[in-house]
């Protein structure tokens, strides 16, 4: 569908909102809140549900898009006794660039109340954890203050908007690492563990939180639930793909004129985001490459402006949606000092717990900082791609290989840029870049 | 030892090819083992079979035929037409990267590294890595720091393998190591740079540490391994009897590890080893290196010859026995001497001198609790190599976490994996221990016994637990009525059980009526309860095997007509006249009717807690011979002095509390500077000054001697034991289950990682049972103390003084017992808190004892307890009742 005809189905007057708004719950119920849930704890049975969701082809919203259906058919039918199922949101919103759970978060709690609702009745879990990011405070005050509106309203607690179904919600602060929005992490976590991935198998799924059946998704996921059950699956399906159902939220942020959160159709291409949505390049300048989806997948370069950004698209142009982050970064941008940034968030929030992730990245961040400052060697870059050989694909959890995505990508498309520095023996970008380490 | 059903290795089986060879091995099974399987080695750090895995250190890659990436051959469990390649290119270029990501920030100090040559990382660097080093960046420092008195850390090597994090834990029993801080900057910690001084075991993670992290103080910069002899033997601190190895240095012990094992062609420590052995065993050794040991024989204080001191011992014996008859000359032997040493010393007393006054419990304060000893020793029939045999593990008055630490981890092991449920029952429980099992009953001293007695009753009455009964049991010891009732279910339903009950505690006064009782408790319980007499000596086993006592011979006990033949044959003539026991010889020396004493071992006396009376018997001595080879108060006083090798220096066999006997030391090659006299040798020598023809002057004959005339149950071959490798026993160690929490897997290694180690044999013990009830009939509980006073406890333990431990300075800063433990509720009942200094006194207000409070939740109420070994304090002797205490704050 065109872009312009599209009206926000999650950020509804987002773009007019101040910035410590939080909807009341009589404003969500206003505009047909938590009419799915009680739909759905009338009518419906938790397999039903499921079957819903799979139909709708909701994808997880939290970067590695895997049916969110799918995923809740892989816990146990009934819950054991003595092995509750949990639901677990992921909140942990750390990829750089990243914001567009915050909204959702901050603003529109009571759709993600209303999702945990229908998805932990789906997968007959009565408790459910929201593991927010340590540094939203905002988020987890409106989130407490929304969970109490809700239980004071009947919606949430012994009996659910009436019915013979109980739920609790639990916000659980984290403590600021980036690593626990993987989701075992999360879980240790959450747990009151240091925040280290998980050995698979077991999978969540069998033995997650507590060793029970824990189903885990992103914030943004759980949230699209009730606009399947309040609209249809039809409707949602009508903002997607063929394999991918629903509207996304992207966030677009860097040299871009209006950096923000903009919800869109997935048939939207990353032309119309730089240039309907967030106003095009700044000074007008030369788009040069960009993040898809975080710095954790590999960047994008001119020739993939027009591909759509769907779950599926991207890897036609050698990288993923991720986390729909687009970072833009025009022609004055050295791709060495974006490996390098990147490379210094990634060596400073590894866990440290495997050998590949915990040395890896920090030893690259030292061949990148030789050679930003120009006294690295042309075997330097040659032993860049080596290392990101090693390290990705033998690590526990996926963090390792996302260090590796940057500069992978950075040398294998603009490998000259890297030699020049080798070359010239300081940057050549640095009097072009507005702000520069090694100036 | 016979694999037991339950620990029996699942029957169903899954077979794969490893490299193209094919292997079937056990379904469970990891990949490195079952590489290990097909003779092929997968490198790995953080795995190690006794603790859960942790798969952080990626060496372990392998490719799996079907899977996209590379897995961990830790955490991947072998599976049926599994295709494992561990030596494909793949493989091998990810293991040159994860060696080349290892050394990147490592110091490359292996010219001063203590592990330099027994360290995992140059193996695999050689064996896996790169042969060049491309980081020629700067590494990453951090700075020193310290955790524990005799372990260093050096953070600059580590791997972050997190071996110990997890022992420390699991085994540990505390979390007291952790990783902080993230990514490149993690290293191993404690809260706040704390100490943990203070954990038994913590010594184990030296072991663990594959690379230079982790290494031992008292070892620090002293060697480099390779230069060292290594000397298998065991340790003779305590009655849970470790295999250790000494490695050695121009006579001087350098350090003292669990034993090595054969690897690469020869003898290596093994960083997967699954014994563990305590801070006492493996920090304790320099006394052996100690100055002040004797070597030369000293007659009246004056070095001499060794032909010469032999002469007159044989002289002076005579002598006494001439002037006032065979039985005024006692024996007094120490529980860590060996087999041989005790069978050698008994032919000197009842084959030479002809007297039945031969003893080795000699912390015992009245000849009832050496009767109890011998009638407990007897009913032996159960083991602690394989504790996890037994559903439920009940001990009584046994303080085995403070005096055999070693046992006490493989019980802690059994209750921590669900194999058994441990319960301790009695006044005093080990904090450490009683923390990490699964529960504990107070009980005062005066009550132990009939509570058993009242618990055998209620479980043998009727088919079902009355819950009145269970009420009014827990109210005679103010217990709660819910756990009482789940504890007495717990034994009910006990199909196979084990009741460990203590001995030595309270200078034995106690070990009548409770041995009484608990033999009583397993009888009515059907025999479902096996028994185990809990002493701490080394030895303990072997001197009752050897008949080191009154009513015991060689294999068997005096009163038994086939004993008696067999070693009148042996030793000729025998003594008639029934023998005393040690109390009763120190007595009858303190009356002047024992006139010499022969003490073999000076650990003999050291835990008598009676010192006024010890005092006097000594002095009152015509003669005194002290076997021994350290000075003490009791060499000082001798008249003649011996001394000899120490357990390393000589070939011996030791018992453990299980029976198992396995040998010590090189055997054929002394080890001091100056080759020590043989104790055994001294002993024969002795004989045939003595004018005995027969005597033996060789450890080796008298072991053969001794397989002759004592029962052995398993098979023994001598003469592998006599010329072959090191001293084996089967430890056994619980290994994780897939139940754990965090760990996943179950290794599918048979439950006994040693099993084909053998120990040299198990004596044989068939329980003489039947005279149970004569033998001990009429014992009576001691009473409680009176009044409003308190009762006073003690017991020694193992970190405390102890003859030898003193001269191990390494030991200064772990030291135990010098405390006065007493339960909180007791200190808040007389306004006391934690940690302060109070006079304990025998009246109110009387001068008396001053120490430091320390609170021990597992307490009975009223109760005071001393480590006699840890505070010096005289109980008063011939005691019927528990002697009083009274507590005050100091300075009031």
């Amino acid at each position: 569908m065109p872009i312009a005809d599209y009206t926000p189905k999650m950020l509804v007057g987002y773009e007019t909102l101040v910035s410590d708004f939080r909807e009341s719950l009589d404003s969500y119920r206003n505009r047909g809140g938590y009419e799915a849930f009680d739909k759905v704890l009338r009518k419906l049975k938790p397999e039903d549900v499921q079957a819903e969701v799979k139909s709708a082809n909701l994808r997880g919203r939290g970067g590695a898009g895997f049916p969110a259906g799918v995923k809740w058919g892989f816990l146990p039918k009934e819950p054991q006794p003595g092995a509750p199922h949990y639901l677990t949101v992921n909140a942990d919103e750390s990829e750089p660039g990243t914001f567009n759970n915050r909204p959702i978060l901050e603003q529109y709690c009571h759709t993600l109340l209303e999702g945990i609702g229908i998805t932990c009745f789906a997968i007959q879990s009565h408790h459910a954890f929201i593991f927010v990011r340590g540094e939203y405070f905002d988020a987890q005050k409106n989130l407490n203050a929304a969970i109490r509106e809700a239980e004071e309203a009947g919606i949430l607690g012994d009996k659910c908007m009436g019915h013979d179904y109980k739920l609790k919600v639990t916000v659980h602060s984290g403590a600021g690492a980036y690593i626990c929005g993987e989701e075992t992490s999360l879980l240790e976590a959450l747990e009151g563990r240091r925040g280290y991935p998980r050995l698979r198998p077991p999978f969540p799924a069998i033995k997650g939180l507590y060793q029970c059946p824990t189903l885990i998704n992103n914030v943004e996921t759980i949230a699209w639930v009730p606009m399947i059950f309040r609209d249809g699956v039809d409707e949602f399906k009508k903002y997607g793909t063929e394999k991918s159902g629903g509207p996304t939220i992207y966030s677009i942020s860097g040299h871009v004129k209006k950096p923000g959160n903009y919800e869109a159709p997935q048939t939207v291409t990353l032309r119309d985001l730089i240039y309907h949505y967030a106003g095009g390049i700044r000074n007008d300048n030369k788009f040069k490459m960009c993040f898809p989806g975080g710095t954790s997948v590999p960047l994008f370069f001119e020739d993939a402006l027009d591909v759509m950004m769907d779950f599926d698209s991207p890897p036609s142009k050698g990288s993923f949606l991720g986390s729909k982050a687009i970072q833009v970064m025009d022609e004055t941008v050295c791709p060495v000092w974006v490996c390098l940034n990147t490379m210094h968030f990634y060596r400073h929030e590894s866990c440290g717990q495997c050998t590949p992730c915990r040395e890896g990245s920090s030893w690259m961040y030292k061949i990148l900082t030789r050679l930003e400052r120009g006294t690295g060697t042309m075997e330097d870059i040659d032993m860049l791609e080596e290392i990101c050989d090693k390290i990705s694909g033998r690590s526990i959890c996926a963090l390792g290989d996302f260090s590796t995505a940057a500069p992978r990508s950075a040398i294998k498309r603009l490998r000259h840029e890297f030699e020049e520095h080798v070359k010239q023996g300081c940057c050549p970008f640095k009097d072009k870049m507005d702000w520069h380490e090694f100036k | 030892m016979a694999v037991t059903d339950k620990n029996e290795v699942k029957k169903d089986t899954v077979t794969l090819t490893i490299d193209g060879i094919e292997v079937t091995v056990p379904k469970g099974t990891n990949l490195i083992e079952a590489a290990k399987a097909v003779g092929k080695h997968v490198p790995h750090y953080c795995y190690h079979p006794s603790l859960s895995i942790d798969g952080n250190c990626r060496l372990c890659l392998v490719e799996v035929k079907g899977m996209p990436k590379l897995t961990i051959g830790c955490n991947t469990m072998a599976q049926d037409s599994m295709e494992v390649f561990t030596e494909s290119e793949q493989v091998k270029d990810a293991q040159k990267g994860m060696m080349e990501f290892l050394l990147v920030n490592h110091p490359l100090d292996c010219p001063v590294c203590d592990r330099g040559g027994e360290c995992q990382l140059q193996r695999f660097s050689m064996e896996y890595g790169l042969s060049d080093g491309r980081a020629i960046d700067s590494r990453r420092k951090f700075p020193k720091e310290d955790f524990d008195p005799l372990i260093d850390l050096e953070r600059n090597r580590c791997i972050v393998c997190q071996r110990c994090v997890r022992f420390m834990d699991q085994l540990g029993g505390e979390r007291s190591l952790v990783v902080v801080n993230r990514g490149n900057h993690d290293c191993i910690a404690t809260y706040e740079n704390e100490m943990i001084s203070g954990n038994r075991f913590s010594g184990n993670v030296v072991d663990l540490c594959p690379v230079g992290a982790l290494t031992s103080k008292p070892y620090r910069f002293k060697a480099r391994n390779w230069e060292l002899q290594q000397v298998q033997s065991t340790c003779t601190l305590c009655s849970s009897g470790c295999r250790v190895t000494h490695w050695v240095r121009n006579g001087e012990i350098l350090r003292t590890t669990p034993p090595t094992r054969p690897k690469n062609k020869r003898y290596q420590l093994d960083d997967e080893t699954m014994e563990f052995i305590c801070n006492a065993g493996r920090f304790g050794h320099d006394f052996a290196n100690s100055d002040k040991r004797l070597m030369a024989p000293l007659v009246d204080g004056e070095a001499g010859e060794w032909n010469a001191a032999i002469d007159e011992t044989a002289k002076r014996l005579n002598s006494v026995k001439e002037q006032h008859g065979a039985d005024a000359v006692g024996f007094l032997i120490g529980g860590r001497s060996s087999c041989e040493e005790m069978y050698q010393i008994n032919q000197l007393a009842r084959g030479v001198v002809k007297t039945n006054n031969i003893d080795w419990r000699g912390g015992l304060l009245s000849k009832e609790a050496a009767k109890a000893w011998s009638v407990a020793f007897d009913a032996a029939n159960g083991q602690l190599a394989d504790p996890t045999v037994y559903d439920t593990i009940l001990l009584v008055n046994a303080d085995i976490g403070g005096q055999s630490p070693v046992d006490a981890l493989k019980i802690k092991e059994s209750a921590r994996f669900g194999y058994s449920t441990v319960v301790s029952v009695g006044y005093r429980h080990d904090p450490w221990f009683a923390n990490r099992i699964n529960a504990t009953v107070q009980v005062a001293p005066h009550q132990t016994a009939e509570f058993i007695g009242a618990m055998g009753r209620i479980l043998t009455s009727n088919g079902e637990i009355l819950s009145t009964d269970a009420a009014n049991l827990a109210d005679t010891i103010q217990a709660d009525h819910k756990s009482m009732m789940g504890f007495l279910s717990q034994l009910q339903n006990t199909e196979r059980g084990l009741l460990i009950f203590g001995l030595n505690d309270l200078g034995g006064l106690n070990a009548p009526a409770v041995t009484q009782a608990c033999l009583e408790f397993s009888k009515t319980m059907g025999d479902r309860f096996k028994l185990l007499p809990f002493a701490p000596d080394r030895n303990a086993r072997g001197a009752f095997a050897m008949g080191v006592q009154p009513d015991r011979l060689p294999g068997g006990p005096l009163n038994d007509d086939e004993t008696n033949s067999r070693m009148t044959e042996a030793w000729r003539k025998l003594p008639k006249t029934a023998g005393l026991t040690a109390p009763e010889m120190l007595q009858a020396a303190a009356d002047g009717k024992l006139k010499a004493l022969y003490v073999l071992g000076a650990e003999a006396l050291w835990n008598y807690s009676d010192s006024g009376l010890l005092e006097k018997a000594l002095s009152n001595l015509e003669l005194l011979i002290v076997q021994d080879n350290f000075p003490s108060q009791l060499t000082d006083k001798a008249h003649i002095v011996l001394p000899g090798n120490l357990t390393i220096e000589g070939f011996g066999t030791y018992a453990d509390l299980s029976g198992y006997v396995i040998r010590s030391g090189q055997g054929r090659r002394p080890l001091s500077r100056i080759p020590a006299q043989q104790h055994c040798a001294t002993l024969g020598e002795i004989m045939l000054a003595m004018g005995n023809k027969h005597a033996l002057t060789n450890a080796h004959d008298v072991f053969v001697k001794v397989l002759e005339l004592v029962k052995v149950s398993e098979a023994v071959d001598p003469d592998a034991l006599l010329l072959g490798g090191p001293g084996e026993s089967a430890p056994i160690w619980p290994h994780n289950t897939p139940e754990q929490a965090r760990p996943v897997i179950s290794s599918a290694r048979p439950f006994s990682y040693y099993s084909t180690y053998k120990p040299a044999y198990r004596l044989d013990n068939q329980a003489i049972r039947q005279d149970t009830e004569a033998k001990l009939a009429g014992s009576k509980p001691v009473g409680a103390a009176e009044g409003d006073a308190l009762t006073l406890t003690w017991a020694p333990v193992l970190f405390g003084k102890d003859p030898k431990l003193d001269l191990s300075p390494s030991l200064d800063d772990v030291r135990e017992g010098g405390e006065i433990e007493i339960a909180p509720h007791t200190g808040r009942h007389h306004n006391i808190a934690d940690g302060d200094t109070i006079v304990v006194s025998a009246k109110p207000n009387g001068d008396g004892v001053k120490g430091v409070v320390k609170f021990n939740e597992h307490m009975a109420k009223d109760t005071v307890f001393f480590a006699q070994n840890g505070i010096e304090f005289d109980a008063t002797s011939g005691m019927q009742t528990l002697p009083a205490a009274y507590l005050r704050k100091a300075g009031n």
